[in-house]
Order: C-alpha cells, then sequence, then structure tokens
C-alpha cells in the first residue's frame, strides 16, 4: 500500500514502536498505582515518556499530561478557559475538535485569518480581532486540510502582550515542526501521540501551562482520601488507568522522532511535497492547493475536474494508494478556503514516506480518466 | 539504622527527585508510601538508608525538588516524622 494519509494518523511506525508495545502488554502493570515490580516497570517507561516529551518540546516533566488524543486535550483545555458567552479568537483553518467545544460551551466565536498560505495577512486579522474581551485565542499550527503553517509564534507574541491566553493545536505539527513550549507561554499545546510523535492510536499529549479544570474525576494513585481531585499536575488531568501500552509505544516513536530530529523532518517532508507539486502542478484538470513558501507542511490538498473527491478516492483505494477525501472534519477551513461544497482530496506524508511513493502517486494522478 | 522515607505528592515528583538522587550517588527506592506516613492515603516515597538522609535532604533542596514529609523508622519500629 502507498499510504498517503499520515494527517490521519501514521500508519507506518519505527520498528521499535511495535516491540515496545508488545513488551508492554507483557511486562507492565497500571502505571502509579502498586509498588511491584510490574507497576513501576510502568511508571518508569511512563516517567521516560514524559522526560523525553519534556525534552522536544522544551517543558517540565510535570507540564506533561497523558491524554487519549489530541481532541481529549483540547477539549481539557478549551473547558477550562472557556464559558458560555465568552468571546474567543480562532483562526479561520480550525479542526472540529476547536470548534465543537466551543459551540456546545455557547461562546461567541471570532474567527480570524482566513486566507491561506499569508501568514502577514493571519498575523494583522488576529491583531484586530483580539479584543478586551477575548477570553482565550485558540490556533492551530498547521491545517490539518491544507498543510498552511501559521505564524504560531507571532500570534503567541500578540497573546502575551494583550494577556491572553493561548491554546495551541499541535495536532499535525508535533514531531514534524519544532515547538517550544517554554518560548510559545501558550496555556496549552494539545497534540496527538499517534501522528508526527509516530506512537499508536489512544496516545496524546497535552503540555500545560496552567492547571486544567477536570471533565474526568476518579482514581489518581495519589491523595486517595481527598474527593477532590490533586489540585496539581500531572496527576489532576489523568483519572483511571493509563493506556500504559500505549505510552510504550510513545516512548520509543518519540525516542525516534528526538534522534531523527524535528526541523530534519519537516524539511524531509516539505521537500515530498515540493516534488509532487513540481510533477502535477502542469495537470489542468488538478487544482492544487499548495504554498510555495514556509507556509507549507507535508499535507497538501487538491480537486480533480469533473471527478468528485470521494470517487478519486475510491479509484485511489482499489489501487492500493490511500488518502483521505471529505471534509476532513474541518468545514471551517473549507468555508475560508472556498471548498465547501466539493470539499478535497487530502495527501499527507510522514517521516517514513519513500521518494519513490510520490512518484508513484503521481504517476497515477496525471493517468486518472473519469470513470 | 534507620530507614528514611521522604513523601512526595505525586509519582511524578517522586520519580524526578530519584533521578536527582541517582545523580549525585544515592540509591532510593521508590515504594508506594506506608499508610502510617501518609494522612492523605495512596503516594509515592523514596526510601534511603540512614546514613543519606540528611544529605538526600540537602541535595534535593540544593535542587528545588520538593518533598511533603520526611520520616525515619527503624526496622519493625514505628514511623517518626523528622525535620532534615
Amino acid at each position: 500500500m502507498i499510504y498517503l494519509d499520515n494527517a490521519a494518523t501514521t500508519l507506518q511506525k519505527p520498528p521499535g514502536v511495535v516491540k515496545a508495545v508488545e513488551r508492554a502488554f507483557a511486562e507492565m502493570g497500571s502505571l502509579g498505582r502498586s509498588g511491584h515490580k510490574a507497576a513501576l516497570l510502568a511508571s518508569e517507561t511512563a516517567f521516560q515518556c514524559r522526560s523525553v516529551a519534556a525534552e522536544i518540546f522544551d517543558s517540565q516533566v510535570e507540564q506533561v499530561v497523558f491524554t487519549f488524543n489530541a481532541t481529549h486535550g483540547l477539549n481539557l483545555a478549551i473547558k477550562t478557559l472557556i464559558s458560555a458567552g465568552d468571546e474567543v479568537v480562532i483562526s479561520g483553518f480550525e479542526h472540529n475538535a476547536v470548534v465543537r467545544p466551543l459551540h456546545h460551551l455557547k461562546a461567541n466565536i471570532k474567527i480570524a485569518g482566513r486566507k491561506l498560505y499569508d501568514p502577514e495577512d493571519t498575523i494583522r486579522s488576529f491583531q484586530k480581532a483580539i479584543t478586551p474581551r477575548t477570553k482565550a485565542v485558540i490556533c492551530t499550527h498547521v491545517s490539518n486540510v491544507f498543510g498552511y503553517i501559521l505564524p504560531i509564534y507571532e500570534i503567541a507574541e500578540l497573546c502575551r502582550k494583550r494577556r491572553v491566553p493561548l491554546i495551541v493545536d499541535a495536532a499535525q505539527s508535533a514531531g514534524i515542526l519544532p515547538l517550544s513550549f517554554r518560548n510559545l507561554g501558550a496555556a496549552f499545546i494539545a497534540m496527538p501521540g499517534h501522528k508526527g510523535l509516530m506512537g499508536p492510536q489512544g496516545t496524546g499529549l497535552l503540555l500545560c501551562g496552567q492547571l486544567p479544570d477536570t471533565i474526568i474525576e476518579g482514581g489518581t494513585g495519589s491523595m486517595s482520601k481527598s474527593l477532590d481531585m490533586p489540585d496539581y499536575l500531572p496527576d489532576r488531568a489523568e483519572a483511571g488507568t493509563q493506556n500504559i501500552h500505549g505510552i510504550a509505544g510513545l516512548l520509543e516513536g518519540m525516542k525516534y522522532v528526538q534522534k531523527r530530529g524535528v526541523g530534519s523532518i519537516a524539511e524531509y517532508e516539505r521537500k515530498l511535497v515540493m516534488r509532487m507539486y513540481e510533477i502535477l502542478e502542469d495537470n489542468k484538470n488538478l487544482q492544487i492547493f499548495y504554498g510555495n513558501n514556509e507556509a507549507q507542511s507535508g499535507v497538501i490538498s487538491m480537486r480533480i475536474a469533473g471527478i468528485p473527491c470521494e470517487t478519486a478516492a475510491e479509484m485511489m483505494s482499489e489501487c492500493d494508494i490511500a488518502v483521505r477525501a471529505g471534509f476532513h472534519c474541518a468545514p471551517l477551513a473549507h468555508e475560508s478556503a472556498g471548498t465547501e461544497n466539493t470539499g478535497t482530496i487530502r495527501v499527507s506524508v510522514s517521516a517514513l514516506t519513500k521518494p519513490a511513493e510520490i512518484e508513484i502517486f503521481c504517476d497515477f494522478m496525471n493517468n486518472l480518466k473519469k470513470p | 539504622m534507620y530507614a528514611y522515607y521522604f513523601i512526595f505528592r505525586s509519582l511524578t515528583s517522586a520519580q524526578r527527585a530519584a533521578i536527582v538522587l541517582k545523580q549525585e550517588g544515592f540509591y532510593p527506592t521508590l515504594i508506594n508510601t506506608p499508610g502510617t506516613m501518609s494522612p492523605y492515603g495512596c503516594g509515592y516515597a523514596l526510601r534511603l538508608k540512614g546514613r543519606d538522609g540528611y544529605a538526600a535532604a540537602q541535595t534535593l533542596r540544593r535542587r528545588s525538588i520538593e518533598y511533603q514529609k520526611v520520616f525515619r523508622m527503624l526496622d519493625g519500629g514505628l514511623p517518626e516524622e523528622v525535620t532534615l
């Protein structure tokens, strides 16, 4: 299979990830509960995972909270900062993992920055949109549909100056683009473990600059006699048995990312997508949404004249090429880009995508005929 | 000889303390906090040999790692809260 749906999840993982999960199944008990060998091994593995994350993202170990995915982390962050009717500024490319919780909370949503691949316009829009009434800014680092890399450091600086807390959705950038929790000064950064960090599904990390409210209360293995959830991290946000099998795999995934180098992964993915664009740009049947500058990541969307995107994706699947078609859980992004009636085919690479796979995909696209 | 028990509010802070102490040449053992030493219920503690107690406390303070309480206990004896 030529797997080009890495923005959904990275199917190909570094070899150590599967072995680590197998070992965890065989040898690890529940972390943070008992004192026997199996439990201590689980606890040690979890601590190593937090430590590696703290190194990659420039945070303190205790600030690294395990979640089940980025959506879980975003819900924790959003429901900490936002109440009904609060004014929130978001980018024009946010995923439903941001928009739906805000809608559920009946927040007053203001959308800033709707021009693709235009960081200057995005910054100006945020400058205009943030007011003294703004309770929080929520911004994706990279659009999951178009791969647009938003100017997150400039937006963070703006938030610091205006004293507005920032939540960053790093679903498409964690493990790919450099991200410093300390330098951003964000209130929260949410990320999945199963995309750029190369871990299993069912894992995620939330970096916490402040104490989150709880959306799940339960056992934490600490302060058990108290009926209140602990008022310190990470325990406060980790009720219930944690997914140590997933965490063990995530640790290996992050070690791979650390060894390969986050910046070099970004450069590798950018070159793959650039090559894709070079081959396909003269195809008159294709509309490719491509940044052609530093604002383009390894996620790229396109439309084919006369072939609905779902049909095209099905044709690709029959030839063992895996992409995603439709609205990608991000209708707002499609509204911003003008693709809200058709959706797009999304092609997304990873650190393990081979250049030859891009050539095969492009060959397919250039020979695609209407069914 | 006494054993010293450093009580931490979370597993993660106990683990961070263990790493620091090991770097400085100590041999802490991570254990569930004995019930007699924890008014809050479950938790984790680091146990160290008696001769290491004071030096370990100084090391943790120097490296800004907080612990909640310290107990000492003779084998078979009752725990006694101490200030190091």
